[in-house]
């Protein structure tokens, strides 16, 4: 029990800090916003900081998570106790299918094809009117129901997602443990490597990218239960640009970093709204990506590392002080 | 059908002309520079400043934001890439995307949100060709972007140009033989900065100018430079043409909506079948 202390304590201070608080309306969406980008988050992690292949189409996850939820709700009136497994089932099909062309892409040229298909499907949901509604979106989806419970108010969403949050952070952190965990990041390390150990790489690059696509599709179910309505230009190069973003400077490789950046990057516009220039949460965003990746690789989580690390070392200077 | 592929073709000449100095920075240096599109956004925007707030003629307005272009180039070099020269392609790669970020967000606040109209090269009456309409402007562009191309073709017969392609093929071997991979990495950055600040300059009379003008030319000059291959110079026009030509077949005998959709499902299966693209050679890769 010890073990999890840290972890309990955190875990309590999140389910508290709305009841602690009272936020407002506008800050509670805020706050379930930047839950959804933590679990979005977590699986990117997977992907980018673990098994080392990028993504800058996985927006298009988030998306067809979203109008998957929003189709199934609206038309066939399903309980998200069965859209959810649904969500995850669509869209592990289709992370297989993007794993596809990372079996023989490596880098920019990955980049490029992912981007492709992130820009396609934003497309897609925008001109396959019949089915996603077009430019209009999809209105009008059930909230979640449990025994009778709806999950209406942002306050019980907020609950909603901190337990999809869990079950990811356990997952994911489970993961890397096992012997997938491990061949993903000596694929990251380096494939050749990897490959002469008899790692399957085209298996485990598959496995990392529909993990990932997973991640992304149950997030934006999440989102359309949250706000009841999907439209197709929340999910653009914009989306996946974000998240990428999120875990570069939370902490690449690393679960704790994942949540980090999604909470600092969907919350920081919030605290420049009082700042006369436009857009000034888009500037430092690319400003922090471009510092994180020249300074500080491991993100903000590695900033308190090292400074946890150098508290230890000036610890034991003042030790060695008293002795001599 | 022969309207549509000419205006296929000219629209396709403005896709290579972005591609270009992608491919050159690309086959320089192995980064893919995503922020290619902003950087044209933002030197045609100073070039819309030259000529309505200091009120020159375009023809001076022109090569003064190409020379800015260049400074443009040297900036990014001197405080992105260089820096990271050390580190891996997957971190350039996202300082690039930081870049995007960095530029978008300036250019709304210091040139304004809203849709400017940016002057076109020449304005003349269409003229008619065995009855293919033509603008005169388009013409001028396509005209442009294969001279660009033949100058740039001869530019690496020069020592200059031999020293690049030196470095491009092999760093190591190029600093034996003497040459600065410094200055040669420098000075593709100011090319391709001046070449995306003509692409800008040509591509906004089209598109309007606003600060997301390039976002989908951008696009679709990657979808040039992996069609045609990412390591040739002769791949972006190729491939720019064979895309313009596609979309507009695509366009109007299947679907307008649709086209994009097409160009990108299209780069996919390439990059799958044939990384290398149409005119690429196939390099072995090193361990």
């Amino acid at each position: 029990m010890k073990k999890y202390m840290k972890q309990v304590i955190i875990l309590a201070i999140f389910i508290l800090l709305p009841l602690v608080f009272n936020f407002n309306r506008s800050f509670m969406t805020l706050l379930n916003m930047a839950g959804i980008y933590v679990v979005i988050a977590i699986g990117f992690n997977i992907l980018l900081g673990y098994a080392g292949q990028i993504s800058l189409g996985h927006a298009a996850f988030v998306g067809i998570g979203a109008y998957t939820t929003a189709i199934l709700s609206t038309k066939c009136n399903l309980s998200f106790i069965l859209i959810i497994p649904i969500v995850i089932l669509i869209s592990g099909i289709l992370g297989f299918i993007l794993g596809l062309p990372a079996l023989r892409l490596q880098g920019n040229y990955l980049a490029i094809a992912t981007l492709g298909f992130g820009v396609a499907f934003s497309h897609i949901f925008m001109e396959w009117e019949s089915v996603t509604g077009g430019f209009s979106g999809i209105k009008g989806i059930n909230p979640p129901n449990l025994f009778g419970y709806q999950f209406k108010t942002r306050l019980s969403m907020y609950y909603f997602i901190l337990f999809f949050i869990v079950v990811s952070i356990i997952f994911a952190k489970n993961l890397i443990k096992t012997k997938t965990g491990r061949a993903l990041m000596a694929i990251r390390d380096s494939e050749y490597a990897a490959m002469s150990l008899g790692i399957d790489v085209a298996k485990y690059k598959t496995i990392a990218f529909l993990i990932s696509a997973i991640y992304a599709g149950v997030a934006g179910s999440l989102y359309a239960f949250l706000f009841r309505q999907v439209y197709p230009n929340t999910f653009d190069v914009g989306m996946s640009l974000n998240i990428l973003a999120m875990i570069v400077i939370g902490g690449i490789a690393s679960i704790e970093g994942s949540v980090v950046g999604a909470l600092f990057i969907t919350l920081i516009p919030e605290f420049l709204k009082n700042i006369k220039v436009q857009n000034a949460s888009f500037i430092l965003t690319g400003l922090l990506l471009i510092l994180c990746v020249m300074y500080f690789p491991y993100g903000l989580v590695d900033i308190y590392r090292r400074f946890k690390v150098w508290l230890k070392k000036k610890a034991a200077v003042k030790d060695e002080g008293v002795k001599v | 059908m022969s309207q549509v592929i000419v205006s296929g073709i000219i629209t396709g000449s403005l896709y290579a002309l972005a591609a270009l100095g992608l491919v050159l920075i690309f086959k320089t240096s192995d980064v893919v520079n995503f922020a290619q599109g902003e950087m044209a956004m933002f030197c045609t925007f100073i070039a819309y400043t030259f000529m309505t707030f200091v009120g020159l003629p375009y023809y001076i307005a022109f090569p003064l934001t190409i020379i800015c272009a260049g400074i443009l180039g040297v900036i990014v070099y001197r405080l992105i890439i260089k820096p990271l020269s050390k580190s891996n392609v997957l971190s350039i790669m996202i300082a690039t995307l930081g870049l995007i970020m960095i530029l978008n967000g300036l250019a709304g606040n210091i040139f304004g949100f809203e849709t400017k109209s940016f002057p076109k090269l020449i304005n003349a009456k269409n003229i008619n060709i065995l009855g293919v309409s033509l603008e005169p402007n388009s013409l001028l562009i396509v005209l442009i972007t294969f001279a660009i191309m033949l100058s740039l073709f001869f530019y690496f017969k020069t020592m200059e140009g031999i020293a690049i392609r030196a470095v491009a093929q092999d760093v190591d071997a190029a600093k034996l033989m003497g040459i600065s991979v410094k200055r040669v990495t420098v000075t593709t950055w100011i090319i391709s900065s001046m070449l995306a600040a003509t692409a800008g300059m040509l591509i906004a009379p089209t598109t309007f100018l606003d600060i997301n003008m390039m976002s989908e030319v951008h696009l679709k000059s990657f979808c040039a430079a992996v069609l045609g291959g990412f390591n040739t110079f002769v791949g972006p026009a190729v491939g720019g043409v064979l895309i313009g030509i596609l979309e507009n077949l695509v366009g109007k005998y299947i679907s307008l909506a649709w086209k994009t959709v097409f160009a990108f499902i299209l780069i996919i299966v390439m990059l799958v079948v044939r990384p290398n693209g149409l005119c690429g050679k196939s390099y072995r890769r090193k361990v």
